[in-house]
Formats: structure tokens, C-alpha cells, sequence
């Protein structure tokens, strides 16, 4: 038999044994039966010695066609089998079945709040300070310029503790703290759990939180207490939010000022949150007062400095629709996977 | 405080509507707003006029209107109220209008007759409870004219919100000068005007001040022959304009007045003065009088009187007495202008309960020098509405004048702290509008003479105010050129918090915020003996200590959760709490303390794996993931018998303990009426953030060579316990054992009682070479050793 002839039935041997039911074609077995070291193309290649010389050429390219055809009917084959197989397992897998999630648990809002509010400041360069709940009366209203029969102590009312000390009724005392502590400048916000003996109701509460901030150096001025504001406010609230300071009365700032933000939900317009003016009363703040430098020791001639107070709670009841104060303390799962 | 829109034009010219005006006085520190009493629909409400009014032809009560609602338009209007009738002016909804409750007016038929409006009630227009037929207004209100102007006589009243520091802008003529120098006009000041009779006042009155301190002034006139009536029309709308009822033409004078020039005053009926004199001096102990509210009031010993000869006649500054009211019957009235301390009348509106217009503005401070002005303006109203005989001169007992303040101004420094360069003349201009006199002046400074109506203004600092609140707030130029201080960098303890917060979020606990306020039993004392810090004047039965643990509010969290059906809670805290501590200035100790608590299941049952309830060894595990990542190191710790938690361990950092793991008690459990199982630790976190803050981080090879596994099954005794086990494991392992730790744990059929069977995995491994089979058996032929020796333990 001649040697193409030879090459011819293994050509169909192969193509008939693949042809059979597919389900039952060993591939691999296949492959090292026809393709392998041993194989029967291999065979072919060692008898080509026995070709006319001026025939090898010829039969070379046969081979080596021969070769090729069986390589890519197996791997064409073979992908198709993998593909099939894949799509089987793959129709085995329900991938629509809920994922299973690790557990996960949630900031309370007004922690969120509070970082919101640091990491604003910390990038505007001012570092956090922290004081006591309980204070000294002194430090709470006196150092303060809030003096004893003066009409602001009936501002707020306090709550006194059995030995004679205050819960602090704003974070202010720690101003006192750090200012006694170190000389200028300082540029720290404070902030903080404060407390007011009022009625607990859906509008207010006898707890609640503030972030003060003091800064004090030479020649601080009024109007970078404004830029200050201003970028704080563009950042927390809304890119678009506008300020409106007006004239107010502290007795720890002088000047002081009320500031209003545009009102967040309606944009200026008029809602009902905040009350059809457009602005909401947001924070207070002005100039350090004389008088508290002069209580911690610092000369007022030499320094002057800025102070400011923003409330956590309100804005966020406003923020985020939230309708009663006391569900931030009530703790409620319900509420605080909300946020 | 309420300022009639129209009042104010009798003092200053302006030319803003009620909103624009209200805007210009919150520029000024006058936070106004237009006081809006009425509901906006009212403004769609117009005046009509029924010119025809006939019976329904089917209906027994209802009446067919034509009602002229302007010049060219009548609407039929079907009414059902009784008291309709021809001729009658009366408020009209027409259509488009939506009244209060919904009720859209638009055209309808009734019983078969056209209606394009409604005749409304009181009620309807939401003006009283009133509903017994139509509102019947004045023949005079002007058909087709807005009801809103009806109501209000065209007028505006402007509401202003005062801060304390403010008392000359308690009336029309104070807001009016703030106005005024905004909007650069004059203010009008009106001049008193009245005859004199020949009678001095000298002879008429005397005043005796035993107390100068609590009454630095006081000054009268008598008038005679007075007739007490009515007020007229003007006074009574001015009146009623800012809220104020009208009583008769004296006493409305003596309001007017105040509202005028912010001065309070009082009348006294001069006939029921015994000895026609006055006599200023404090209350006696438990002295007690009736003002003219018919409250007997019990009195103090600061609480200061105005006498006439025998007995008191009115509380200086807060209310005068009935026995020397101005009545009908009264015709000669003593008027008494004065000024007193403020801190005296403040003191005592405080005891009394009793807050007046007077005392408001007594209390924050009245004009010395205004006395008076309102005392002349007073008495030419007096004679000019009820008539008499004005005694001669005025008697001003002022034995020791209070002069005004001198403060100096220095123009750079207010353009410097303002951020703005304010010109120096701008800056006098401004002061000198607002009515203080120059003194001394050069190119840098002034100094400036105080009026005494301005007892807020005392340093230079608030002339700074002064000149920025008329320069207005908003025309200061923002500025962001920030200088920044050392200080913004270092170790906050917030930021140790958030560490701390962020891994017990990410174990999925939530974080709650409870009031640190609680109730007096609520003092676990989970750190000892210490006590809590009360409170003298608490707010309500559930507040009167503040929280020297965190597990009050952790249990008040659970409990709540627990009732609304919540089941599988993780729960955490951080948060400040206080004790006694008579060290410190402040009588407390506060320290920060992180609280977490598991109840239920730790994962809960899926369709992929299985639920696995909370045990001791969940919270434990928790913790020492906690102490870890904050620390670098495991936590620990050592066993010991708490007063409160049971099954419990304390922590250790430093040879202290610094807080607690364990279970809540029965009776806890029952107190907050909750069952289960419940986890809870408690830690005070000074320690622990000192050790977080001293953590050192640095790079600890690793060995690029293959790990050898080992099990290790033993049989044991059960009262062995694992800490044992596994300390003579990392003992004997040597420095190959890189890790072990228990993976299995069994007691029941297969083991003999008393026995418990432990499965260790242990990890061998070293830095330079892949480790002989060899290496490993001697390692652990070490540990199994000592093991059976130590224990008896059994290779299983």
C-alpha cells in the first residue's frame, strides 16, 4: 500500500472514530492515538525514508497537512465539548440566589455629623480640643463675660450638679480651657455634648450637640471669619449655598452675628422648613470679646481672634427630614440603619 | 416686641414697603419679620355690599344675594346664615379662593339657583369660633376693598425678635433711630407741648428716696382736674396696632408712651396717696401688696416699693398697686417717671413670677435721661386727651446723676479687626447718627460721650459693633487667606474614637447615642464604688444623675429594640461618663468609655448557612479583633467575680483593669423585661488609647519556605482548660511552631465521662530552609509529651 494511501485511512479512521457519538469520544485518548509521540501521524512521518527522494517533498507537505487538519478538528472539537460542559455546570448555577453578606454595622448620624464637620475644619487647618461636661460655673458663664445677673444667663437654662458646678450649657468653657492653657495663636474647634434644663419635646431636648471653633492670632479679622464660614458652609450644607450675617448679641462676641444659610430643601424660595423666608438660622458667631481675653490672661490689645458655634442636631433634623429630636437618643434600629 | 409700620413713619421718613423695612432692621440687629397673623387667603378676601337679598324659592333658610363685590361687578351669591340682609357690608370668598379645611370657591348651583361666592363667617375666616351667622362689618369699609386692610386699618405690624443687649430699641422711637441713621434721615422726635397752672408741682408732691441704689431717679408731675373717658379712634388703633388693649384715655396715654419712647411710666390716682407723697424704699419681711391684677403678691426683702405716706402703692418698675389704680372716678393723677436699677427690678420680677412691659425694659435698662422727656411727652398727652391743670415744674429727685460713658475710638483699629477699611469719617458719621456726641477728636482716634440710653456701649469693642451694624455685615469682604497654626497637626483623641468606631462598625454593631442623663437607680457601678454625679435641679424624674456607666443607656437601647421587635442586636457606644472625684475642680472625673453589647444570633440563618447564636465567645472573640487592630496585641485577661455581670472577665492593659466582659444577670434581664441571652463589655478607654497612640509598627519577615501543618487530637480531662493546653503548646513548640490554635472541640458518646476531646492545628515553619519531617516530629513529640505528663493526655 502506498504510503498516500497509508495517510488516506488514517485521515478516515480519525474523522470516524470523531464522528461517533460525541458523548462518547475520549479526546485526549484520541489525540495521543492519532497526534501523540507514539501516534499514528507520527508513524507516517518515520516511514518517509521509504519515499523516492524527488517524492518526499510532496509527501512532506501531505503529512504535515494531514497534521494540521487533525490538530485543529481535535482542538475545534475540543473547545466545543469545554463550552458545552461550561454551560451545563453554568445552567446548574442559580446565580438570581440572594448573596450572602457579611455582617455590617452603621455610624449613629450624629457621629457622622460631627466627623463631617472635623474633617471640613481639620482641612481648613484647625485642630479639635475637648473639655468636660461638668464644668465650673467660672468657666461656663463668668470667664465668658456672662455675668451673674446679667440677662443672657436667662438665654439658657442650666442644670447645676449637687456640688455646685454647671453641665456645661455650650462647648465655650473649653475656649477657657485652651486659652489658659497656651498662649496664642490657636485655631481649634471644640466639639461636644451641652446641656439646657429645658422640657424634652419633639423640638427640643435637654441634650444636645455643638462644635464650636476660636481661632486667635494677631490681626484676625472679621472678615476672614466670614471666609471661614463661608467655605465651611459651601462644603456641609450645598456648593450653591448663600450666607447671610446679621447683627446679634453674644456676650462672649463682639461684634457678633447671627448667620442664615439659604435654606438647603427649597434653594431661597420659600418652603415650609424654613418657614416661606428662604433662610434658615443656622450658627452664631463674631469677634472675641475683650472681656474673655482679658479673664484667661491674654491682652486684647495684642490679639484679636473669631468665635463660632454650630448646633449638630437642628441642621440634621432639617437635612434629613428627620421630625422628632429625640428619636437621635431613642436608638431605634429602624433609625439608625437609615444612616 | 411689636412695632406698628405706620407708628414708625411719625419718627422717620422711609420709603420701603413692611418687607423691605423688615430686612433693612435685621441688617441692623433687629431681627424683624412681619408679624402675620393672618392666614394668606385672607389677602383674596374683598369687601362686598348685598344690595339685594330675597328668599331661596326652594329653600326655607336660604336667601339669594346680588352682592356688589366692586365698582362694575355683582355676583349672586346663594347664603344660608340667618342674619343676612340688604344694605349689610360683609367679606366675600369669590372664586379661586380656598378657604381654611379645603373648601375651593367656585361657581355652583344651589337648589336649582347660581352661587359665585360665599358670604363668610368668623369661623370660616378663621377669626374665632364664632359661626352664628355672617361677619357684619362697618357701614364704612370700603366695597371692593381688600378685608385684610379692614382688619388691620391698612397697618403692618412688624415683629421684632430683641436681644438683651438692646433696650433702646423697645420702642418706636429707638428702632426709629437705628432706622434713621441707616437710611440717613433725621429722626423726628415729637416736642411736648401743655400749659402750665400756677400750682408747683414742689407743693403738690414729695419724693423721698431711701433706697438711691435700687432708684437713682425719680421724677413727677400732678395733674388736676382730669377727665377719665375713652381714647380716641387714633389711640385706640395704635394701640391695638402693637397688641395692646385700650383702657381709658390715661392709662392708654401712659402706654403710648412707653411704646413711644420705650420708657415705662406709671399714673397714680393722687387722692389715694396718703400724705400726697412718695416714698421709694425695699419691701419689709413678709410684706405683701395687691397689684392691679388683684394678686395679693408676698414680697421680699430686695424687692423695691414705691410708698406714699403710710403704705406701698405700686412694685417699683413691675406693676402698680389697686389701691392707687387710675379709675373712672379719678381726677387728679400724680405721674411718676423714674428710673431704677436694673439688676434690683430683675431680681425681683424673678421671685415675683411677674414679667411687665415695664420690668422688660427696666430689667435690660432704661434711659436715665429720658426721664424726663417721657415724663413732659406724658403730661401734654394727659392734658390734651382727658384735660386738668398741670402742676408747675417738674419734681426730679436725682441725688447722684449718672454721667454718661467716654470711650475712644481708634479708626485703624476697627477698619483692622473688621477685615475692612472703613474711612474715619464714615465711622463718626455712623456713631454720631446713632446719637453719641464727639469729644476730643484727631485723624486716628475719638473719643465719643455715650447717651445714656445706651448702657450696652462701654468699651471700644462695642462702638466696633456699633459701626459694623450700620456699615452692615454683609459689605465686609469675605476673606479665605487663611493662616494656619502648629497646632492643626498631632494626636486628637477624636481620631481614636472614629479607629475605634470604624472596627466595630465594620464587626456590624451599630452605634447609638444615648441621653446622658439618667434616673438616680441608675448607677451600675461596673468600676467600683464610685459616685454619681447629680444633679441639683433635674428637669424630670428620668434625668436627675448624670451617667457614670454606659449600660444604663446600652439596656435602655436594648429594651427599646427588644419591644419594636427587633431581635438580633449588636449595639455599641462611646461616649463621656462622670463620677465624684473631689480632686478636681469641678467636683467630677470623666472618662470615656466604649460600651458594646450581643443579643440573639451573630449571623443570621440563610439558604446557603446555617444561624449561629450569640454565645460569651462571639463578644470575647470581638474584643480581642478590637484590641488587636487599636493595639497591635491580644487582649488580657483575667477572671474575676463581678458585683453585676456574671460569667466574667476582666481586661487587662498595664496590670489594671480597665474594663469588663461578661453576661447581664437575671435580674437585669427581667428589669428591662427582655429574655435571652444578652453579652456586654464595658471598658474605660484612657489606656487604651494611650496604647493605641505607642503602637509601634514595624516589618517582621516572613518565611518564603513551605508551612508544615500538624493535627494534634487529645483526649483530656474536662477540668483542664484551654489556656493550659495551649500555653504548653507555644512552650514546647519551639521556635519552629509559627501558630496554633483549636479548631475543634467535642464531648459526648465517643469520650469517657469527664473526658473532653480538644483538635489543635498547629503550623510549623522557619525563616531559612524548608523544615525536615524530622524538625517537625521532635517539636511535637515535645508538646504531646509534656502533655500526657502534665495532664495525663491521651493522643486520640
Amino acid at each position: 500500500m502506498s504510503l498516500l494511501k497509508k495517510a488516506d485511512e488514517v485521515r478516515a479512521g480519525f474523522f470516524n472514530t470523531l464522528q461517533e457519538d460525541p458523548a462518547r469520544v475520549d479526546l485526549e485518548a484520541l489525540r495521543i492515538e492519532y497526534l501523540g509521540r507514539k501516534g499514528k501521524v507520527a508513524t507516517l512521518f518515520k516511514q518517509m525514508g521509504q519515499v523516492a527522494p524527488e517524492e518526499r517533498a510532496a509527501f512532506g507537505q501531505t503529512l504535515n497537512q494531514l497534521k494540521q487538519e487533525l490538530t485543529e478538528a481535535l482542538d475545534e472539537r475540543e473547545s466545543a465539548a469545554a463550552a458545552e460542559k461550561h454551560s451545563t455546570e453554568e445552567a446548574k448555577i442559580d446565580l438570581t440566589l440572594p448573596g450572602i453578606a457579611s455582617p455590617a454595622g452603621t455610624y449613629h448620624i450624629i457621629t457622622q455629623s460631627l466627623n463631617d464637620m472635623i474633617d471640613i475644619f481639620g482641612r481648613l487647618g484647625f485642630s479639635v480640643a475637648e473639655g468636660p461636661e461638668v464644668e465650673s460655673e467660672w468657666r461656663n458663664f463668668d470667664a465668658l463675660n456672662i455675668l451673674p445677673d446679667h440677662p443672657a444667663r436667662d438665654m439658657q437654662d442650666t442644670f447645676f450638679t449637687k456640688s455646685g458646678h454647671v453641665l456645661r450649657t455650650h462647648t465655650s468653657p473649653v475656649q477657657v480651657r485652651l486659652m489658659q492653657s497656651q498662649p496664642p495663636p490657636i485655631r481649634s474647634i471644640m466639639p461636644g455634648k451641652v446641656y439646657r434644663n429645658e422640657a424634652v419635646s419633639a423640638r427640643s431636648h435637654a441634650m444636645f450637640h455643638q462644635v464650636e471653633g476660636l481661632y486667635v492670632d494677631k490681626r484676625v479679622t472679621f472678615g476672614e471669619l466670614k471666609g471661614t464660614l463661608e467655605l465651611f458652609c459651601r462644603e456641609y450644607f450645598d456648593e450653591d449655598v448663600k450666607l447671610r450675617f446679621r447683627p446679634s448679641f453674644f456676650p462672649f462676641t463682639e461684634p457678633s452675628s447671627e448667620v442664615d444659610i439659604s435654606c438647603f430643601l427649597c434653594h431661597g424660595k420659600g418652603c415650609r422648613i424654613c418657614k416661606q423666608t428662604g433662610w434658615l438660622e443656622i450658627l452664631g458667631c463674631g469677634m472675641v470679646d475683650p472681656a474673655v481675653f482679658e479673664a484667661v490672661g491674654y491682652d486684647p490689645d495684642k490679639v484679636t481672634g473669631y468665635a463660632f458655634g454650630i448646633g449638630i442636631e437642628r441642621p440634621a433634623l432639617l437635612r434629613y427630614g428627620i421630625p422628632d429630636i429625640r428619636m437621635f437618643y431613642e436608638n431605634d434600629l429602624r433609625f439608625l440603619r437609615q444612616f | 416686641m411689636i412695632i406698628s409700620y405706620q407708628w414708625l413713619r411719625d419718627y422717620v421718613d422711609f420709603d420701603l414697603t413692611p418687607a423691605e423695612l423688615c430686612e433693612k432692621l435685621t441688617n441692623l440687629g433687629l431681627e424683624a419679620y412681619v408679624a402675620s397673623q393672618y392666614e394668606p387667603f385672607l389677602n383674596e378676601i374683598v369687601i362686598g355690599e348685598v344690595i339685594e337679598c330675597v328668599p331661596h324659592p326652594n329653600s326655607d333658610h336660604l336667601s339669594i344675594c346680588q352682592v356688589k363685590v366692586n365698582a362694575d361687578s355683582i355676583q349672586q351669591i346663594v347664603c344660608g346664615a340667618p342674619n343676612v340682609a340688604q344694605g349689610q357690608r360683609v367679606p366675600v370668598a369669590l372664586q379661586g379662593t380656598t378657604l381654611p379645611g379645603g373648601l375651593e370657591i367656585k361657581p355652583v348651583k344651589l337648589r336649582g339657583e347660581k352661587s359665585n361666592g360665599m358670604i363668610c363667617s368668623e369661623r370660616e375666616l378663621g377669626l374665632s369660633e364664632s359661626h352664628d351667622g355672617i361677619l357684619i362689618l362697618n357701614d364704612t369699609a370700603p366695597v371692593g376693598g381688600s378685608f385684610v386692610d379692614y382688619l388691620t386699618g391698612g397697618d403692618t405690624a412688624i415683629e421684632i425678635d430683641l436681644t438683651p443687649n438692646r433696650p433702646d430699641a423697645m420702642s418706636h422711637i429707638g428702632v426709629a433711630r437705628d432706622l434713621a441713621a441707616l437710611i440717613k434721615q433725621t429722626l423726628a422726635k415729637p416736642k411736648p407741648e401743655f400749659r402750665e397752672s400756677a400750682e408747683s408741682t414742689d407743693s403738690s408732691a414729695r419724693i423721698t428716696l431711701e433706697d438711691t441704689h435700687g432708684c437713682p431717679r425719680y421724677a413727677t408731675r400732678v395733674i388736676r382736674g382730669v377727665t377719665i373717658g375713652p381714647s380716641p379712634k387714633w389711640l385706640q388703633e395704635r394701640l391695638q396696632a402693637v397688641g395692646l388693649r385700650s383702657i381709658n384715655n390715661v392709662v392708654d396715654a401712659a402706654n403710648f408712651v412707653l411704646m413711644e419712647t420705650g420708657h415705662p411710666l406709671h399714673t397714680f390716682d393722687y387722692d389715694q396717696l396718703a400724705g400726697h407723697e412718695i416714698i421709694v424704699r425695699r419691701a419689709y419681711k413678709n410684706e405683701k401688696m395687691t397689684t392691679l391684677d388683684s394678686k395679693e403678691r408676698q414680697l421680699n426683702e430686695e424687692i423695691l416699693l414705691i410708698c406714699d405716706g403710710e403704705k406701698p402703692v405700686a412694685i417699683a418698675g413691675i406693676m402698680g398697686g389697686e389701691n392707687s389704680e387710675v379709675m373712672e372716678q379719678t381726677t387728679n393723677i400724680l405721674i411718676e417717671s423714674a428710673y431704677f436699677d436694673p439688676v434690683t427690678i430683675r431680681r425681683g420680677a424673678k421671685f415675683l413670677g411677674l414679667s411687665s412691659e415695664a420690668s422688660k425694659r427696666f430689667e435690660r435698662g432704661a434711659d436715665p435721661s429720658g426721664v424726663i422727656y417721657a415724663l413732659e411727652r406724658l403730661t401734654g398727652l394727659i392734658q390734651e386727651l382727658a384735660g386738668g391743670q398741670v402742676s408747675k415744674g417738674v419734681v426730679d429727685a436725682y441725688p447722684k446723676p449718672i454721667s454718661p460713658a467716654e470711650v475712644r475710638l481708634r479708626y485703624k483699629r476697627c477698619s483692622d479687626l473688621l477685615g475692612v477699611d472703613i474711612p474715619a469719617e464714615t465711622q463718626r458719621q455712623i456713631l454720631t447718627d446713632l446719637g453719641m456726641e464727639t469729644l476730643e477728636s484727631s485723624d486716628q482716634e475719638t473719643a465719643f460721650r455715650i447717651p445714656t440710653f445706651r448702657p450696652d456701649i462701654t468699651r471700644e469693642a462695642d462702638l466696633f459693633e456699633e459701626i459694623l451694624r450700620v456699615y452692615g455685615q454683609h459689605n465686609v469682604p469675605v476673606n479665605t487667606h487663611f493662616r494656619v497654626t502648629s497646632q492643626a497637626l498631632g494626636k486628637s483623641s477624636n481620631k481614636f474614637r472614629n479607629a475605634l468606631r470604624e472596627i466595630m462598625v465594620g464587626m456590624g454593631y451599630h452605634e447609638i447615642m444615648s441621653v446622658s442623663l439618667v434616673m438616680e437607680n441608675q448607677h451600675p457601678r461596673l468600676f467600683g464604688d464610685e459616685k454619681p454625679v447629680e444633679l441639683l435641679n433635674p428637669s424630670s424624674r428620668e434625668m436627675t444623675t448624670v451617667r457614670s456607666s454606659l449600660l444604663p443607656g446600652m439596656e435602655t437601647a436594648l429594651a427599646y429594640n427588644r419591644r419594636h421587635r427587633q431581635n438580633n442586636i449588636h449595639l455599641f457606644e462611646v461616649g463621656q461618663v462622670s463620677t465624684v472625684d473631689k480632686n478636681s475642680d469641678t467636683s467630677a472625673r470623666e472618662s470615656t468609655h466604649i460600651a458594646f453589647l450581643q443579643q440573639g444570633l451573630v449571623q443570621e440563618k440563610t439558604w446557603l448557612t446555617p444561624e449561629i447564636e450569640s454565645t460569651f465567645y462571639h463578644l470575647k472573640g470581638d474584643l480581642s479583633k478590637l484590641w488587636r487592630s487599636l493595639t497591635g496585641d491580644d487582649p488580657k485577661f483575667v477572671t474575676v467575680d463581678h458585683a453585676i455581670l456574671k460569667h466574667c472577665y476582666g481586661i487587662l492593659l498595664d496590670g489594671e483593669i480597665v474594663g469588663y466582659l461578661g453576661e447581664l444577670p437575671e435580674n437585669r434581664l427581667e428589669n428591662l423585661d427582655i429574655s435571652g441571652n444578652v453579652f456586654y463589655a464595658e471598658i474605660t478607654t484612657a489606656a487604651l488609647e494611650k496604647a493605641y497612640w505607642n503602637r509601634e509598627k514595624s516589618f517582621i519577615l516572613f518565611s518564603p519556605y513551605p508551612v508544615v501543618e500538624r493535627d494534634l487530637s487529645l483526649v483530656i480531662d474536662e477540668t483542664i482548660s484551654h489556656a493550659e493546653i495551649q500555653k504548653v503548646i507555644e512552650e514546647k513548640g519551639g521556635n519552629f511552631l509559627q501558630e496554633s490554635y483549636l479548631y475543634d472541640l467535642y464531648q459526648g458518646n465517643t469520650i469517657a465521662t469527664g473526658q473532653k476531646s480538644l483538635t489543635f492545628r498547629l503550623v510549623f515553619q522557619t525563616l531559612d530552609r524548608t523544615l525536615t519531617e524530622r524538625e517537625v516530629d521532635q517539636a511535637f513529640d515535645r508538646i504531646v509529651w509534656s502533655l500526657k505528663t502534665d495532664f495525663n493526655a491521651n493522643l486520640r
